[in-house]
């Protein structure tokens, strides 16, 4: 229910600078994922806009108020902590009213109000539970209700839906898409989960080393990702890096430094130092003797290739690199024994160019 | 382990605990034991107790001692949650200077401590009062009720009281409705701790009563000066016995709020 932005937003523990300079802003009502490496500042970062850290330079500003002067208890966000942080000697449904009481609300409308959150989350039969009592999933869906009872203006979630497991989690993600598109909250969603963040966010910021490295749409980020972090980061990448030699019709040469190879891509320019990213799935497999005519790429051998499910893996030894390919398990594919001579091409446009 | 360590194992525990209470048991016993010299054959009787009860020096030093330690002990528990809750906002290196500094009465015999406060007051033209008195006995106990709380505070989650923040509560809220609750048992652990460590005080009481006035220490010390009587075992038993109430009273207190944090079935 604000827009929040965060002005050269600044964290210095000792030596280190753990938040630098993150320039940020998000309109009202929309979801913000930040992914990011473990201890790359993100908690940080979401103790700055909640009020438990000053900044060390910069600010941060709800509806283009600077919120600097404004205590904890007064800035009106709801915070689940990556540790719960349930009061151990309350029961489950004092938890969750515990906020209600806060704002003065009339005792009779907390309980009706305190009994739709647990419901929401599913925790309305351990209504009278001790936070002791519950499972680590238990907790996280408790603090969760309790952070979206209050209905804040600005709410954050660090890793809040960790514990949980794979079916529970994308029920919590479709009633949280729900709440945030009924009451407009401004939500800022920390996770390790991609695929979480992908689906659940309108905007991803991805942090490294305390800055951002890129924001944009789920899709922007994957599939546009900037740098050689980004891509690697979300999901997985096949790197080819070195000076071009030679471009021809939707191929490029490349000087890898110990060799010259021929890929599939685009614009870029004899001289030029390159890095290219080709995501594993717009890898396509060819046995030796079905390479199609005329079209470049890398001759290899194939490693075994690895079920996964959904996914079939398979990883292509070409002498002097590997190449990762992912292919959809239920594609009609000969199963090309371990050591088979394979051929590996993608399209030109998906060979990604990225800054370094 | 063998049987033969189990064995010189358990024995030595016997002795330990022998060590420990046979001298305290003796003492009770002979409260009730009619010799006035503490010469056996034991002969049971109520006598001292009567005796006792007619003191009235003794009754007054026991009262005097009791109102010391009281006051002492809710003056420590009121500072030691101060200090302790307040130093958390100091800078880590700032935190080790004052927590080394409000602990050194510790490592300072407490003859030099009541010394140094009397000469202090003689210094500055003031009198002995039991005003000073209390002033040294806070001084020599506030590390006790320090150290209780602080092992407590340490291991409390700080983000207990985030949250509690984030939820919009006050700091007095947040103070009266997580931290309180959490820290309670310690502050009457450490409270308590006090307590005794002023009950049984006898060098800084000894140098700062004012002329006339005792506590039961003192008092103890100089009528043995005129002979040991069994009037002094049998409310040295009454002491123990308060004492052996008291601590089950805070144990219990402590084991249901530890229960009630830990959400055991209750
Ligand atoms: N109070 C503190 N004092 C000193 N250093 C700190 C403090 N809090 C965090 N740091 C450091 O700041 C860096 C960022 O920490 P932060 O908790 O923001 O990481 P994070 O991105 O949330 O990581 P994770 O994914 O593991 O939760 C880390 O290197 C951490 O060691
Ligand atoms: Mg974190």
């Amino acid at each position: 229910m604000a827009k929040v932005t965060l002005k050269g937003l600044t964290k210095i523990y000792g030596k280190n600078t753990v938040v630098d300079h993150i320039e940020l802003t998000v309109e009202n009502g929309t979801l913000v994922s930040i992914l990011g490496p473990s201890g790359c500042g993100k908690t940080t970062t979401l103790r700055m806009l909640a009020g438990f850290e000053l900044p060390d330079d910069g600010e941060v500003l709800f509806d283009d108020e600077p919120v600097g002067n404004v205590p904890v208890n007064k800035r009106g966000i709801g915070m689940v902590f990556q540790s719960y942080a349930l009061f151990p000697h309350m029961t489950v449904f004092q938890n969750v009213a515990y906020g209600l009481e806060q704002r003065k609300i009339p005792k009779q409308d907390i309980e009706p109000q305190v009994m739709e959150a647990l419901r929401t989350v599913h925790m309305a039969d351990f209504r009278d539970r001790k936070p002791s009592q519950l499972s680590g999933g238990q907790q996280q869906r408790v603090a969760l209700a309790r952070a979206l009872v209050i209905k804040p203006r600005v709410l954050l979630l660090d890793e809040s839906l960790s514990a949980l497991d794979k079916k529970l989690r994308v029920e919590m993600q479709t009633e949280l898409r729900r709440i945030l598109e009924e009451t407009h909250v401004t939500t800022f969603f920390v996770t390790h989960d991609q695929e979480e963040a992908m689906t659940l966010s309108d905007t991803i910021v991805v942090m490294h080393d305390g800055k951002i490295e890129q924001m944009g749409t789920p899709r922007e980020v994957y599939e546009k990702p900037k740098n050689r972090f980004v891509a690697d980061f979300l999901g997985k990448a096949n790197f080819f890096e070195g000076i071009v030699t030679e471009t021809g019709e939707g191929t490029v040469t490349i000087d890898t430094g110990n060799e010259k190879i021929t890929i599939p891509a685009d614009g870029a320019e004899a001289g030029e130092k390159v890095l290219y990213a080709v995501r594993p799935e717009k890898v396509k497999v060819f046995e030796k003797s079905e390479k199609p005519a005329g079209r470049t790429g890398i001759d290899g051998s194939a490693d075994r290739f690895v079920y996964k499910g959904n996914i079939t893996t398979c990883t292509v030894d070409s002498g002097s690199m590997s190449i990762l390919s992912e292919m959809n398990s239920g594609d009609e594919r000969k199963d090309a024994g371990r050591n088979a001579e394979v051929f590996v091409t993608w399209e030109p446009e998906d060979a990604i160019r990225l800054e370094e | 382990m063998n049987r033969k360590t189990g064995f010189f194992g358990k024995l030595l525990i016997v002795l330990v605990l022998l060590y420990l209470y046979v001298p305290i048991v003796v003492l009770m016993l002979l409260s009730f034991n009619e010799s006035r010299y503490n010469s056996l054959p034991f002969k049971f009787t109520t006598h001292w107790y009567q005796e006792l009860a007619a003191d009235t020096e003794l009754i007054n030093s026991a009262k005097n001692s009791l109102l010391l330690a009281f006051l002492t002990g809710i003056v420590c528990m009121i500072l030691a949650t101060f200090f302790i809750l307040g130093q958390r906002y100091l800078a880590k290196r700032t935190q080790g200077l004052f927590n080394s500094i409000v602990m050194m009465p510790m490592s300072i015999p407490w003859l030099i401590i009541g010394l140094s406060i009397l000469l202090m007051i003689r210094f500055m033209g003031f009198s002995k009062s039991m005003f000073f008195v209390a002033m040294g006995h806070i001084v020599i106990s506030l590390p006790y009720s320090l150290l209780v709380l602080r092992a407590r505070v340490s291991s409390l989650d700080k983000s207990l009281e985030e949250m509690s923040a984030s939820l919009g509560a006050s700091p007095w809220t947040t103070f009266r409705r997580v931290t309180f609750p959490a820290i309670a048992p310690a502050m009457l652990a450490g409270g308590f701790l006090s307590f005794l460590i002023s009950f049984d005080n006898f060098p800084i009481s000894y140098f700062l009563m004012p002329n006339g006035i005792f506590t039961l220490p003192i008092e103890i010390q100089s009528s043995i000066k005129f002979g040991f009587t069994p009037e002094i075992n049998a409310i040295s038993t009454i002491i123990i016995g308060i004492s052996l109430v008291c601590l089950t009273v805070v144990g219990l207190i402590m084991r249901s709020n530890l229960k009630a944090m830990l959400g055991g079935k209750d």
